[in-house]
């Protein structure tokens, strides 16, 4: 996790000093805020990643010498297939076109969002 | 060099096949059912979704640059009129760039991220799932247009206003192309955050950052970029569609509103774009290119910063693309340009550098690795020249223009895309493709390309400008513009053998092995097409080529420092991680029988 989070330091440090160059030559509002912006978003990874870190320590992908016996166990739980991506897509979909084409397909889009989304949670395996 | 004495049964090089067992002992990963398909979660069988999608809209993005080449054939106007012109071009436009180009960089996300990392599947697969579907409706949405009143959006792929406003794109196509560019926005996003929790949480033990595949930090730092240029350009659409919808002022100067921020917010978006493009195919060639020279990639870490520093860069460069406005810092912006080119400068150099020595080898990936540089290269060097505002206000929204981005954007992705095709087609379905057939589309695709696009320089540099459907019979145009056409009907022709190929080759039964080419990472060490969740067995990863050290692994002088003794500890203590093959020098002893997977289920009775 150390050269993600050094990574990730690097970013917000290099949108905070080219930001601070933008401004001083240009002085434009719009970049610099979207530069400043960045910045944020590389602290928001570097602080989770540092966080991380300080928590859990290093892990067998970071050593060297790790081999595939120094992580053993269930490494995690894997979803299986299951339609509700399909349909959280088609109900985001009609969302954003129904308001181009009117609230008929808009109040149908956030319905399918609404009960896909509680069927989401509960379809843990199946 | 000192030779090191050993006896000779040790000197054999191992094959990936020893291990995971004859092709097809496995069962492939991939969905049966069409049910299957609709529903699957799995980082494969999205992956090769992702790639059908995204080349079933390079055809109807070719289509529509088919009427566009017809169009231009002679002057006047023959085949649509001016509006639809517009609609085409801008089809034409957002169907490569949105859905064709960097869908396609998700597809090797999806497909070989997991695989290159030793990971199972992606980090969160059913958002993986969602961001396809997102995907696929979004470029359906942009389609319909055609058939609504008034037509598609014809306003370029950037839709800049006041023209893409309420007066200047009354009709429901734009609001519908704005739709489209706001889903398939999300989905990249979500798959962004999708590949960096990926890369960051899910690697193999040993699989340090610097050993990882360069396609992986490829992928990893596009996905960076596009976490910062997507929202921008999906928060830039919503207030046009604002604007358009709701009666705000975000982009009407007469309303003091302001066009330069849409346009500011818009290359914040677009220039990333173009590196988040063209990145991943970077990392394709880099893949390619060391397999088929028989070298190790020379300048892993250089590549990496470069890599970096492209990224860095790219994200402030963006209004290069505004230097006409006259609003713009000039200096700041042409010496971030101009800097750029130091980066991509090392790339190249590292790719030749891969090269010099080589036993290179001419098979169908490398042939179109080397197409790959020779449009890139040819790209690159018009793009330093537009770099400079002085030429840039001459060649500026001229053909100039339109055959630098067909260099690096629509060359570099085509080319490297099929040295993708035709280096991983035997990892996902289990055959080759025929070198003959691959040798003949490659030149055709050479030639067609090269005749369509390099005769646009001259067009350019003579004044014809971009996005019109007729043209005066003056300096040239009329001659150049049939060059450029004729180039059009070979680079479609050149498509052919390779559908050809394609059909031929899944006719044949699944016999490539899992590393025919003899490669370097991770994705070759289980059987192909991989069986569900990827690996059943993994070899120890002390260098960014696993592969090329579990082959080479009883020359010590030859696999990288730790290989052996990785070996000789799994002997040891843990045999639960050996092969099938037992690791040993005796060469007779037959395969574990008790640890063989089952061939109907892939499960290991042990």
């Amino acid at each position: 996790m150390k050269l993600e989070t050094i990574l990730w330091i690097g970013v917000t440090a290099y949108f905070t000093l080219i930001g601070a160059l933008y401004w001083a030559v240009g002085g434009d509002p719009t970049g610099t805020s979207l530069l400043l912006m960045a910045t944020g978003l590389g602290g928001l990874v570097a602080g989770w990643s540092w966080d991380w870190r300080r928590r859990h320590g290093e892990r067998p992908e970071d050593r060297v010498d790790a081999d595939a016996s120094d992580e053993t166990g269930v490494v995690g739980v894997y979803p299986t297939a299951s339609l509700r991506p399909l349909a959280l897509a088609l109900g985001m979909t009609a969302t954003v076109l129904g308001v181009v084409l009117g609230s008929w397909m808009l109040i149908a889009g956030v319905a399918i969002i609404a009960s896909q989304l509680a069927l989401l949670v509960r379809d843990t395996d199946g | 060099m000192t030779t090191i004495e050993r006896p000779d049964e040790d000197q054999r090089l191992y094959s990936v096949d020893d291990f995971v067992g004859p092709p097809g002992t496995l069962p492939s990963g991939l969905p049966r059912t069409l049910v299957g398909w609709l529903t699957t979660t799995d980082h494969k069988a999205l992956g090769v979704l992702y790639a059908i999608t995204s080349l079933v809209f390079l055809a109807i993005g070719g289509a529509l640059a088919g009427i566009i080449r017809t169009e231009l054939a002679e002057p006047g106007l023959q085949v649509v009129d001016e509006a639809t012109y517009n609609s085409v071009f801008t089809i034409h436009g957002s169907v490569m760039v949105y859905l064709f180009a960097v869908p396609f960089g998700f597809a090797l996300a999806n497909y070989l991220i997991p695989l290159q990392i030793g990971a199972p599947d992606l980090a969160f697969p059913r958002l993986n799932a969602l961001s396809y579907w997102l995907y696929v409706f979004g470029g359906a949405i942009m389609l319909l247009g055609f058939v609504t009143d008034g037509g598609a959006a014809g306003f370029g792929w950037f839709a800049y206003p006041p023209l893409s406003g309420p007066i200047g794109s009354p009709g429901l196509g734009a609001d519908l192309w704005i739709v489209s560019i706001i889903l398939t926005g999300t989905s990249g996003t979500l798959t962004a955050v999708n590949v960096i929790s990926t890369i960051t949480m899910m690697r193999a033990p040993g699989m340090t950052m610097f050993r990882m595949p360069i396609l992986c930090w490829n992928l990893f730092l596009t996905s960076f970029m596009v976490l910062l240029a997507f929202p921008v350009l999906t928060g830039a659409l919503i207030m046009l569609e604002a604007d358009r919808r709701f009666g705000t002022d975000f982009f009407d100067p007469t309303q003091g509103g302001s066009p330069i921020l849409y346009q500011h917010l818009f290359w914040f978006f677009g220039h990333p774009e173009v590196y988040i493009v063209a990145l991943p195919f970077f990392g394709v060639v880099t893949e390619v290119i060391p397999v088929f020279s028989r070298r190790p990639i020379f300048g892993y870490k250089g590549l990496v910063l470069a890599t970096l520093t492209i990224a860095a860069l790219s994200t402030s460069v963006w209004a290069h693309h505004m230097f006409v406005t006259g609003q713009v810092v000039l200096p700041f912006f042409a010496a971030t340009s101009f800097l750029i080119a130091v980066p991509t400068g090392v790339k190249v150099f590292n790719w030749i550098g891969t090269m010099w020595g080589g036993s290179i080898s001419f098979e169908p990936p490398m042939l179109f690795a080397i197409g790959f540089l020779v449009t890139f290269i040819a790209g690159g060097l018009t793009g330093v020249m537009l770099a400079s505002p002085t030429l840039d206000f001459h060649l500026s929204d001229s053909y100039f223009v339109v055959a630098h981005l067909h260099y690096v954007m629509g060359g570099t992705v085509i080319f490297a895309l099929f040295a993708a095709i035709y280096f991983w087609w035997p990892k996902v379905t289990g055959r080759m493709l025929s070198k003959r057939l691959a040798t003949v589309h490659f030149w055709l695709m050479m030639v067609g390309f090269n005749l369509t696009f390099f005769v646009m320089h001259f067009l350019g540099r003579d004044g014809m400008a971009r996005r019109v459907a007729d043209y005066e019979p003056v300096d040239g145009f009329e001659r150049w513009n049939l060059v450029s056409s004729i180039g059009m009907v070979v680079l479609t022709v050149s498509f052919l053998p390779f559908v050809v190929n394609v059909v031929w080759s899944l006719r044949q039964p699944p016999t490539a092995g899992a590393d025919p080419w003899e490669a370097n990472s991770l994705e070759w060490a289980t059987s192909s097409p991989p069986p569900e969740h990827n690996f059943t067995w993994l070899p120890p990863i002390r260098s960014e080529r696993p592969v090329f050290d579990l082959r080479w692994m009883n020359h010590e002088d030859v696999s990288a420092t730790g290989t052996t003794e990785a070996w000789t500890a799994r002997s040891d203590h843990d045999s639960r991680w050996l092969p099938l093959h037992p690791f040993t020098d005796d060469h007779d002893v037959e395969p574990r029988a008790d640890s063989r997977p089952d061939a109907d289920t892939g499960a290991t009775t042990t």
